[in-house]
């Protein structure tokens, strides 16, 4: 008993010992390790970012660090449907080149964390929107800043050139980036442009013919008016969705006055022709003969009537007050 | 009739009188339904850009034309100043100084308030009358009363020009509208009169609103459609040049504009069209002497020329810095993500949203919908004039969708071609078929003359045949002409309803003066603006500087007369969002600003007690925005919201925003409204931090009754050279007891507005 007694502290010792050792591997592998490693990964193709497994960030975002890591938190499953994220993904691409051209070792890495290998860090970050960057700085800066700062991509913009200023101006190193010129775009416009003129030769009559004729002109002086009076370009400007859903199904009359979805704009557009329509078939309708003079402008009275009648309820039940109603 | 016949009038005269009345009764009307405001709160000055047009009216009625056209006023943009008769479109003042004038002069002795307040209803009565003449060379002059009637009541225009909204639309309307009909009648009648005419209109309409580039480049834009069409004429070129050399030489006498119509981009089209029409006047001119083939190699030759050396030059001149590139505002309506990236300022306008389509219903009513109907006749006549039309509609309807505001400017267009559609049904469905049967026309349209040929197949025969009834029995009922005429009349009607009701639902607010309803319907006025303006006025040293986001800037210096940072006028970003970082910083940061720019108070509007939403926290974002654009190390609105990226007021704000200026001014002493439970905030929804919010270098000087306004005054630097903060913690610890006794004392005052409990 007496020995048992006796030796229990040193087994207490011994194990925090043994638990000291174990707990600092874990949680920070000695910073020069971590940029070897960070390197031994980076030479396979160092001008893109690192894929990081949920393992990775942890090791590689665990101080003391001795280089500035940037993560990009992102979700390029095509079943999340992230539109933005697979937009940034080239230009987080050509971000990562330009640095890498820049030749200047051991200061900066980007990494890339996809949701689906590390859905406990997105968890615990309480990451709520991606693609967003999280630049982890030195433990030693000169700043003496230690905590992370993030980058909202949807928000501070999802170009290469914003991106590359904003890591210039976090990071203060020079990443260099240049837009590059989009040869692909030039040399098609200056194709687009002589066939245009070589067509423009050939049917030079007919395309004449078209551009004289009154009804393309009206059509599309129409379809434009139409377009722009039921809110085509609110949907462009707040990028609105195709169609909602609610409880599964799907909603094409949006809540709200001021809110609309991108389908719902056409039905409306639609309406809009469809009413003109009828009234100006109802001033026609008089003067012709025969069965469309006895029965075109009753008949299209009332697609008239019923279709003015059916935006204004559309109407009433967006603007919750309301008071008024055609035929319902 | 009879009564008129009495009157030995023919019945051209008896017409031309019966439009004369209905043209006035829809002036009248047009009026009147602009008059909720008034008698519903009393003659005020609406908002906030009315403000200061009323304080420059008052100060040209006051010290004359001259001292006004030299005003710089120092107690705007404080220290910087502002020189307002060069920053300011003067037409709107000079129009009711003149009017008051002339009232005076005939003994009306008219204060020059009610002058400004019925300025824009007066209006718009002439532009019904505008109208009424656009539309009438359109067509005729039933399409006039219609497009007349219809522009009177139309939300869209009422919006602008109710009673006490005193700003540049409430006269610019009538005179773009004007102006287009003078151009329509000089373009018609190839007169230099009215071309001339047309640009005197334009100068007036240039000195009243800086919307008139509209018109500087809907002209052109039209002259060059009717180049491209093989229309132009010496009619156009009569026209054009009258409008354009007059126009431009007057509008550069207004200060604002001066030499911008030759060094903008904004106005190169109208110069460009203005050299393209001598060309084109040039040719014929040659043609008429040149023989056919000489002509055509020099007519080639020429246009080259003249087309690519035009480019280069104005490219060159581009480049070169002498033409201005277009400016900020105009290049958003292109690129419309420009101004959220570049100019939050202008993004942060609310009237400089997109409109979403029931928006362009609830401002225009079923014209919306039948507007493309309009356009429709307009392509079938074509006519010069109805080129017109299709182009102001095409122009003005992209506008429309991608500014709110802008659907001022469609409203116009879409009455008259409305207008143009419902008249055109009329005149078809109005006009007797007797008369079609007694010119002989055996298959009159709806089967009238059952006599000579008993149809079975119509409709009126199809219906008595199914139910056994007469034809003319049915024929009394089922008739396309009364049932057309009735669905158009009953839809008219139902528009009027809508105007009325959509005018005295929402745009009749004065938004100084607000209006809610008790649980009994019972009207309850809630005038917190003018109760705090009137104590600054009254409370404050005459050279008081008052610090307050720019939206406030207006009012403070038209109703209290006391010296403001930034105000309505947004033209210098950089002091805006100077303000807008001393709201977003902690205390001490916020105290040097306030310092450094002499501030003495600081004015907040806070709507937590009532739900006021559009008080201060809700615009926070946007000051941080402005300021994070000038300082991005210094303001970052990331830092504004909690880990999970939501803007919150409560325990879980971020310290940041627990610490900024704006938070602790809105929450001081909030809670104790509350009597000691959680104290809510009614806009956000949500209780506000639980520990006290504690203020150390600002105190407050006054609070309206329903906490809207929050005055306070900005402490002067502490005698012995202690920081704020410390000094006030040591007063605290000396003198605790006396504190508490005088805040409790207030506290009971105060409270009226708060719980009755605790008062008790």
């Amino acid at each position: 008993m007496t020995l048992h007694r006796r030796r229990l502290p040193l087994a207490a010792i011994l194990l925090c010992a043994v638990l000291l050792v174990f707990s600092s591997t874990v949680s920070g592998a000695p910073a020069g390790d971590k940029l070897d490693q960070l390197n031994k990964r980076l030479s396979s193709n160092p001008s893109s970012p690192i894929t990081l497994s949920q393992k990775d960030y942890e090791l590689f975002t665990s101080k003391p660090r001795n280089y500035s890591l940037i993560v990009v938190l992102t979700a390029m499953q095509s079943q999340l449907n992230c539109h933005i994220c697979r937009d940034f993904e080239p230009e987080l691409k050509d971000v990562t080149a330009a640095w890498a051209r820049q030749k200047a070792p051991n200061t900066l890495f980007f990494g890339v964390l996809d949701f689906k290998d590390a859905q406990a860090t997105f968890q615990s970050l309480q990451v709520r929107t991606v693609p967003i960057v999280y630049y982890f700085p030195p433990t030693a800066s000169a700043t003496g800043k230690v905590e992370p700062e993030t980058y909202d991509v949807p928000r501070k913009g999802k170009d290469a050139e914003d991106f590359a200023n904003w890591v210039e101006a976090t990071a203060h190193v020079k990443i260099g980036y240049k837009k590059p010129l989009n040869y692909a775009a030039i040399f098609s416009a200056l194709l687009v442009v002589m066939l245009v003129i070589v067509l423009g030769k050939l049917f030079s009559d007919n395309i004449l013919w078209v551009l004289q004729n009154k009804l393309v002109w009206m059509a599309l002086g129409l379809v434009f008016v139409i377009m722009m009076t039921s809110a085509t370009m609110w949907n462009s400007i707040r990028g609105a969705e195709y169609v909602g859903v609610r409880n599964g199904q799907p909603e094409v009359i949006a809540p709200g006055f001021g809110n609309q979805y991108v389908v719902e704009t056409q039905v409306v557009g639609l309406m809009y022709g469809l009413v003109s329509l009828s009234f100006v078939g109802m001033v026609h309708a008089r003067e012709a003969k025969g069965v469309l003079g006895q029965w075109g402008p009753l008949v299209l009275l009332g697609i008239f009537m019923f279709l003015l009648s059916w935006l204004f309820a559309v109407f009433k039940r967006k603007n919750g007050g309301y008071p008024f109603g055609l035929l319902f | 009739m009879a009564g008129l016949r009495l009157l030995n009038l023919t019945r051209e005269s008896q017409l031309s009188w019966l439009r004369v009345v209905i043209l006035s009764g829809i002036g009248i009307l047009a009026f009147l339904s602009r008059l909720f405001s008034v008698i519903r709160f009393e003659s005020i000055i609406h908002e906030f850009d009315p403000w200061f047009n009323y304080r420059a009216t008052q100060k040209l009625t006051e010290s004359g034309f001259y001292d006004f056209w030299n005003w710089f006023d120092s107690s705007s943009w404080y220290p910087l100043g502002r020189v307002v008769g060069g920053t300011v479109y003067p037409g709107i003042m000079v129009t009711a100084g003149i009017i008051h004038r002339i009232l005076n002069a005939l003994h009306f002795p008219v204060h020059i308030r009610e002058v400004c307040v019925f300025l824009a209803p007066a209006f718009s009565a002439l532009t019904a009358v505008a109208a009424y003449l656009l539309a009438g060379e359109m067509k005729d002059s039933s399409a006039g009363l219609l497009a007349a009637a219809f522009i009177g009541i139309a939300p869209g225009y009422i919006s602008r020009s109710v009673a006490g909204s005193y700003d540049n639309e409430a006269i610019a309307i009538f005179l773009l509208v004007f102006v287009f009909y003078l151009w329509i009648r000089a373009l018609k009648l190839g007169s230099a009169f009215w071309g001339s005419l047309c640009g005197l209109f334009y100068f007036y309409m240039v000195s009243a609103w800086g919307g008139y580039a509209f018109i500087t480049n809907l002209i052109p834009l039209h002259v060059l459609a009717l180049m491209a069409m093989g229309r132009f004429s010496s009619r156009c070129y009569v026209a054009y040049s009258s409008w354009y050399a007059l126009g431009t030489l007057a509008s550069m006498q207004i200060p604002f504009v001066g030499f911008q119509p030759v060094r903008t981009s904004e106005h190169m089209a109208a110069l460009g069209i203005f050299g393209l029409c001598q060309i084109m006047a040039f040719t014929q001119f040659l043609r008429s002497l040149l023989p056919a083939r000489t002509f055509q190699v020099l007519l080639q030759a020429a246009a080259l020329l003249a087309f690519g050396g035009g480019l280069a030059a104005l490219i060159l001149l581009t480049t070169s810095g002498f033409i201005a590139p277009w400016t900020g505002r105009f290049y958003s309506l292109w690129d419309t993500g420009y101004a959220k990236k570049y100019i939050p300022i202008i993004a942060s306008v609310s009237e400089h949203q997109p409109t979403a389509w029931p928006s362009f219903m609830f401002d225009l009513g079923f014209l919306i919908p039948i507007f493309p109907a309009g356009i429709f006749m307009c392509f079938q006549e074509l006519r010069d004039e109805h080129v017109f039309v299709i182009l102001y509609a095409v122009t003005a309807s992209y506008f429309a969708g991608v500014m709110v505001r802008l659907m001022l400017t469609l409203t116009p267009i879409v009455c008259v071609a409305s207008a143009l559609a419902v008249s055109k049904l009329l005149d078809v469905y109005l006009k007797d078929s007797n008369a079609n049967e007694a010119e002989g026309d055996p298959s009159s349209t709806n089967g009238d003359n059952a006599a000579t040929q008993p149809a079975e197949d119509d409709p009126v025969g199809l219906i008595s045949k199914m139910l056994g009834i007469p034809r003319h029995y049915v024929r009394s009922v089922v008739n396309t002409r009364w049932l057309v005429v009735g669905s158009i009349a009953w839809i008219m009607v139902m528009f009027a309803w809508h105007c009325t009701w959509v005018t005295s639902n929402a745009y009749s607010s004065p938004s100084v003066v607000l209006a809610s309803r008790g649980p009994d319907g019972s009207q309850h006025l809630i005038d917190d603006f003018r109760e705090a303006y009137y104590w600054l006025w009254q409370n404050t040293p005459e050279d008081a500087k008052v610090m307050s986001w720019w939206d406030y800037g207006y009012q403070i210096a038209g109703m209290a007369n006391r010296t403001t940072l930034v105000d309505n006028n947004t033209w210098n970003n950089t002091h805006i969002a100077t303000v807008g970082k001393a709201m977003s910083s902690p205390e001490d940061k916020s105290y040097d600003i306030m310092v450094k720019h002499d501030v003495d108070y600081v004015l907040i509007i806070f709507g937590g007690l009532i739900g006021y939403s559009g008080d201060d926290i809700n615009k926070f974002l946007w000051m941080i925005r402005i300021a994070e654009g000038i300082w991005p190390n210094e303001v970052i609105e990331r830092n504004f919201f909690t880990e999970r990226g939501e803007y919150r007021v409560d325990d879980e704000a971020t310290p940041t925003m627990k610490n900024s200026l704006m938070y602790k001014m809105s929450y001081y002493r909030f809670q104790d409204l509350y009597g000691g439970q959680q104290a809510i905030d009614r806009v956000r929804g949500t209780p506000i931090q639980s520990s006290k919010v504690k203020l150390t270098v600002v105190e407050e000087a006054f609070t309206s009754e329903n906490f809207i306004v929050r005055i306070y005054k900005v402490k002067k630097p502490d005698e012995l050279g202690r920081s704020l903060e410390s000094a006030q913690t040591f007063d605290e610890g000396k003198r605790r007891r006396k504190t508490a006794q005088n805040k409790s004392g207030k506290r009971s005052r105060k409270s009226r507005a708060g719980s009755k409990k605790q008062s008790e």
